[in-house]
């Protein structure tokens, strides 16, 4: 397998959707392959930083909440 | 104090019971569920559409909805789940209803990501913080945006983000694959600007 199948199919190869054959065939070259085996393994640290962001809010600049409560009350009123 | 702690919890309604009142036409428990629930809905909105102006406008989108639909809550699912699935609905039919993209795409509608390999930095991609990666995330192209936040941050599966987005399992996949990829080339970005500055 070369560099640019590989890493095409590293998202599937993470997820464990290959067929068994693919699986090893990508298992072998990133073991060969140390910039491919690079590129995996910057992949694996954004998907599990994702998956830290689900119920995380502090990385997020709130706007103010009682200005929007009131602009939505404001909506509210005009809708109706 | 023990007991206290408990009837203290206890006057807390739940959110099935605010969504009753709410939809019974009680105003106040609809402010509690917008404050119980406004960051999450924020942060979802933020996330999907890169603009915080845009994100802000979705968000009292989704409660001037809620607060027409809320009768029709049921407590089949958790109410924030509920509120969830509306949210991520509100997002998707509003980024169906924007006719331009700022950003250049292909026929597909895709941006093509190269790969770079290898590093110019003896090291790898930093360690990458959830700051980084909420910066990265804003400049994704839409379509990479919404499948990556769906999937990665959010847990849905390939056949429900097709499902919602009206496009197959597959292209789902593409795209999150793509995004990831994308992502990578941003972070690094990030990074060498960073050591430059």
């Amino acid at each position: 397998m070369d560099c640019a199948k590989s890493l095409e199919l590293l998202s599937e190869y993470h997820a464990g959707t290959l067929e068994e054959i693919e699986m090893l065939e990508v298992r072998a070259h990133l073991q060969a392959c140390p910039p491919c085996a690079d590129v995996f393994h910057d992949m694996l640290l954004i998907v599990q930083t994702a998956q830290s962001l689900c119920d995380a809010v502090d990385t997020i600049a709130f706007p103010d909440e009682d200005a929007l409560w009131r602009r939505l009350c404001a909506a509210r009123g005009s809708s109706h | 104090m023990k007991g206290l702690a408990v009837k203290e919890f206890q006057k807390q309604p739940t959110d099935l019971e605010l969504a009753r009142r709410a939809a019974a036409g009680d105003a106040a428990a609809f402010e509690e569920i917008y404050r119980r629930h406004f960051r999450r809905v924020y942060a979802l909105c933020l996330r999907m559409l890169g603009n915080p102006a845009e994100a802000e406008d979705l968000t009292q989108e989704v409660f001037l909805n809620l607060y027409n639909k809320i009768g029709t809550f049921r407590g089949e699912s958790a109410f924030s789940t509920w509120l969830h699935r509306m949210t991520v609905n509100q997002v998707l039919m509003h980024l169906r209803r924007k006719s331009t993209r700022s950003e250049q795409t292909t026929e597909e509608g895709e941006t093509p990501v190269q790969i770079v390999q290898g590093t110019e930095d003896p090291s790898r991609m930093p360690i990458i913080d959830r700051i980084a990666l909420e910066k990265a995330i804003a400049q994704l192209p839409p379509g990479y945006r919404t499948v990556f936040v769906l999937h990665d941050i959010e847990g849905y599966d390939h056949d429900e983000i097709a499902r919602m987005m009206g496009t197959s399992s597959g292209t789902s996949k593409s795209q999150l694959h793509k995004a990831r990829l994308k992502l990578r080339n941003l972070i690094r970005q990030q990074a060498r600007e960073a050591a430059h500055n």
